[in-house]
């Protein structure tokens, strides 16, 4: 188990140094930087390239501008190391680790709520599908699921918006945060979830009603729905959790689409915003918080796939 | 977003004010949404400084109802010296910050040498407003800002009491307190924001002197705020409290926001916009203001000379039907020129005409019969809408030549427009610009002179021009120096006339002369085509009926809070 640990632990360090180098490499290529650009989309007054460059020159972070790439690179991530990014460049006075404190439980907590919401109705919805294979509950059950996961959840929203807001008036539109702001973002982020769930739930039972000890225990006389319930779906949640656990990770780090309709302030915007406006330290401390944050929820579920199914051991290579 | 505003009207009857919206109402309070601002430092360049322009710091003048004069605001009167070039301004007598103290002269003053610190006081790690300088032509604020001076005595703004402020003009500039209503020139708290150089901006700490204060705000959700009691004018602010719901980027559902009775006041985008006009309802609470806005077209440079002949710039410029491309949409106008129709003085004699036979004679003269042989024209733009689809079609149409619309993400666009293109490549970049209605702004800032002679450069002129902009081994006085000399011997004829008139225009004492010389170099850089204007783009707004008082205004500021009411 610590061995597991240990190398799952050092696995994580290195890819993080992999996907900051990454980042802040790709950052270096993109064109533009981040004084021309909000320049450009802040309306500002036009400047020539002498006056640009004078702006940029006051542009003092940090990293100034003759400080070279391979030093910038080393100042941020001596930074990072303490958990210390740095001010952002369009939010100067507020630090990279502070706008991800605020942001990240804004997305986690809608991520939560989805991904709540979406259990509690994919598995009865899985189970039935599953369980009445091939009967028409199946097939409707299954199609719903399936335009479902066809529709986009930004789509989804608006549709939402059309009814909600525009035509019966009974949430707004946007803002955060509130109750009733709350529920067509998590009803959109929750929506293709259950799709795949469900999807995932189904295909794992049927796999497993197949299997000798359901046949057998149903031969013993156990109720239906008993086997059904105790045998059934509880081997069948196994597989179901290796998605769960990187799905509401990917959920929690935000979904800009959603965020962006709904004018809420959750990490998913911050980070389309910072790669948008070249923000280096936002841009490079949001995806270090985002691989952090897959890699735990892997971790994560690893560990608890290793203590629900005994089977699967805490090898040097970590099983499986 | 089109499929919404239409699809949306199907659904609910329009105008209907649902429960949303009744209860959140209430008498002196305003709902609206804002672009989100980072800071709401006024000497950088964000939404934030027209924000505290329009609501939480007060200039020494505000713009008049018209948009197009400057009427006294924390300065209750001013003289102009008989030379013209020496203002002084007297500070309202009673005026005071939020915490009580005075507003005086070295207030101003204060904020005034911040804002030209080469570091930039406010800027330190962002884009500064002091860029604003040159066309206020104060005397060494420029020198000062870019580090070739550096006793701030020399410069020409003294508070001479505590009442008086004194600012020195290079040179005469009838247009000088218009320009003030800039959010750069607002003033600033010095002991608050000495003690706290960031803190300052937060609800609270802030000290200001405008007709609002900040009580809440949270980064990228809302900005509160609720009257100014110790404001000089506050038995005339109409409302008790404002609330800004703040969004990134674009928010598409802000007009069903509108009309389910979330907010007072909403910016309509196009689609939204033929739709409200379209509705009986609606219609009668769309309010507008036209002639803030250009849209442009700058040549790109190239390796390709073939726009380095004049003769085939006019020819373009002749060739665009700007009434046929402003029909696409309500909002826009023709614009045939890159002075706006909102300035006083303004003539449409000045304008481009449409005339497509000349343009055909130009292009055939310059070897092109019936645009044969002439290379597929580029215009770099950020993004595409019905207007550019319409330029882009039309212009080609009418001269018989390919242009296509060259959409780039933003950080590619900025780093494109100022590169010499490959031989393949030739064009303009597509812009916006909107400004206060000042002539010194429109006929001497944006495509000012220095700019315009940079564009009139030979390509490879250009480069070279470029290298010693980044030479940064140059002390600022030598570089200023040498990319001058260097811009005299290669700028075009044309482009360096239109500076010496812009000049001549700054030396006169006569405002009348002023303007009509400013108008003159205006029509002289226009017809170096360097600069294609295509339209004037207007603003619209819906505004409920229950508010009153709503004074739209051209450019960046939209309106100011103080003379609205609600309800």
């Amino acid at each position: 188990m610590i061995r597991f640990l240990f190398w799952r632990l050092v696995r994580i360090v290195l890819s993080v140094i992999a996907v900051s180098l990454i980042t802040f490499l790709l950052l270096q290529a993109a064109p533009g930087n981040f004084a021309d650009i909000q320049r450009v989309t802040s309306g500002a007054t036009q400047l020539t390239p002498s006056q640009a460059q004078e702006a940029i020159g006051q542009f003092q972070t940090r990293y100034g501008p003759q400080v070279p790439m391979w030093k910038q690179y080393l100042r941020f991530m001596q930074g990072a190391i303490r958990w210390d990014f740095g001010p952002s460049y369009k939010y100067p006075n507020l630090t990279v680790q502070h706008i991800i404190a605020m942001a990240f439980p804004v997305s986690a907590s809608l991520a939560l709520m989805a991904v709540a919401i979406a259990v509690l109705i994919a598995v009865p919805l899985g189970v039935i599908a599953a369980v009445r294979q091939n009967t028409w509950i199946d097939y409707s059950t299954m199609f719903l699921v399936t335009s479902g996961r066809a529709l986009p959840s930004y789509l989804f929203a608006i549709v939402l918006i059309l009814i909600f807001s525009r035509a019966l008036h009974w949430l707004p539109t946007s803002g955060w945060p509130g109750v009733k702001q709350t529920i067509m973002p998590v009803a959109a982020l929750a929506l293709p979830s259950i799709a795949i769930m469900a999807r995932y739930i189904r295909t794992s039972m049927l796999e497993t009603l197949r299997q000798d000890y359901i046949v057998t225990a149903r031969a013993k006389g156990g109720g239906f729905s008993a086997v059904v319930m105790r045998h059934a779906l509880r081997n069948s949640l196994i597989p179901f959790i290796t998605i769960v656990g990187p799905y509401l990770a990917a959920l929690m780090t935000g979904t800009v689409f959603i965020e962006s309709i709904f004018a809420i302030p959750g990490l998913g915007l911050y980070f389309a915003q910072a790669a948008a406006a070249r923000d280096m330290p936002l841009l490079m401390g949001a995806t270090i918080f985002f691989a952090l944050i897959l890699m735990v929820a892997n971790l994560l579920v690893d560990i608890a796939y290793r203590l629900l199914d005994p089977r699967i051991g805490f090898g040097p290579t970590g099983g499986r | 977003m089109t499929v919404v505003a239409s699809g949306a009207s199907a659904l609910a009857a329009p105008g209907f004010t649902g429960a949303i919206g009744q209860r959140a109402q209430s008498a002196g309070a305003l709902r609206i949404f804002y672009p989100n601002f980072p800071v709401l430092d006024p000497q950088v360049v964000t939404n934030g400084m027209w924000f505290a322009a329009a609501a939480l710091l007060e200039g020494l003048v505000t713009l008049g109802p018209s948009g197009t004069e400057a009427v006294p605001a924390a300065a209750e009167k001013w003289d102009v010296s008989a030379d013209g070039k020496t203002y002084t301004f007297t500070l309202r007598s009673g005026a005071t910050w939020s915490n009580g103290d005075p507003v005086t002269a070295q207030d101003f003053a204060w904020t005034y040498k911040r804002l030209l610190t080469p570091q930039g006081g406010g800027t330190g790690v962002t884009l500064g407003a002091n860029s604003y300088q040159p066309i206020l032509r104060i005397v060494g604020a420029v020198d000062y800002q870019s580090g070739i001076l550096t006793d701030w005595s020399k410069v020409g703004i003294k508070a001479t009491s505590a009442q008086q402020l004194d600012i020195q003009l290079e040179n005469p500039n009838a247009e000088f307190p218009l320009l003030l209503v800039h959010p750069s020139m607002l003033p600033m708290n010095p002991k608050l924001v000495e003690a706290k150089p960031k803190d300052w901006q937060l609800p609270e700490n802030w000290v200001g002197n405008g007709p609002f204060s900040p009580t809440a705000w949270t980064v990228n959700t809302s900005i509160t705020l609720a009257a100014n009691e110790t404001y000089w004018d506050h038995a005339n602010v109409g409302l008790k409290s404002v609330q800004a719901r703040l969004y990134e980027g674009v928010l598409d559902t802000a007009a069903v926001s509108y009309e389910s009775g979330e907010v007072d006041i909403v910016s309509l985008p196009l689609a939204d916009l033929i739709r409200y006009q379209a509705d009986p309802t609606l219609s009668k609470q769309v309010v507008s203001v036209s002639g803030g806005t250009v849209a442009y077209l700058a040549v790109l440079r190239s390796k390709n000379p073939i726009l380095e002949d004049v003769k085939v710039r006019q020819a373009l410029a002749l060739g665009l039907d700007r009434e046929a491309i402003a029909k696409t949409s309500p909002a826009t106008k023709p614009g045939a020129q890159l002075v706006p129709d909102s300035l006083k003085g303004w003539d449409q004699a000045d304008n481009i005409p449409f005339d497509p036979d000349q343009a055909k004679q130009l292009l055939s003269d310059a070897g092109y019969p019936d645009g044969k042989g002439f290379p597929e024209l580029k215009i770099l733009c950020t993004s595409t809408n019905p207007q550019m689809e319409a330029l882009a079609d039309i212009w080609g149409k009418t001269l018989n030549i390919k242009v296509k619309l060259d959409v780039v993400e933003t950080g590619v666009y900025v780093e494109r427009r100022w590169q010499v293109q490959d031989e393949n490549t030739v064009g303009f970049y597509f812009g916006t610009y909107g400004s206060t209605p000042t002539w010194s702004t429109w006929a001497a800032n944006l495509w000012g002179p220095q700019f315009t002679q940079q564009f009139s450069m030979k390509a490879a002129d250009w480069a070279a021009y470029q290298k010693i902009q980044n030479d940064s081994s140059l002390k600022p006085a030598e570089q200023t120096k040498q990319l001058e000399d260097y811009l005299a011997a290669h700028a075009s004829k044309e482009a360096i006339t239109y500076g010496d008139t812009v000049n001549k225009a700054f030396q006169s004492a006569d405002p009348a002369e002023q303007q009509s010389l400013l108008r003159q170099a205006a029509k002289i850089r226009q017809e170096t085509y360097l600069f294609i204007p295509v339209l004037f783009i207007g603003s619209f707004y819906a505004v409920k009926p229950t508010v009153k008082g709503i004074n739209l205004l051209p450019g960046g500021l939209a309106y100011y809070f103080k003379s609205i009411t609600n309800g």
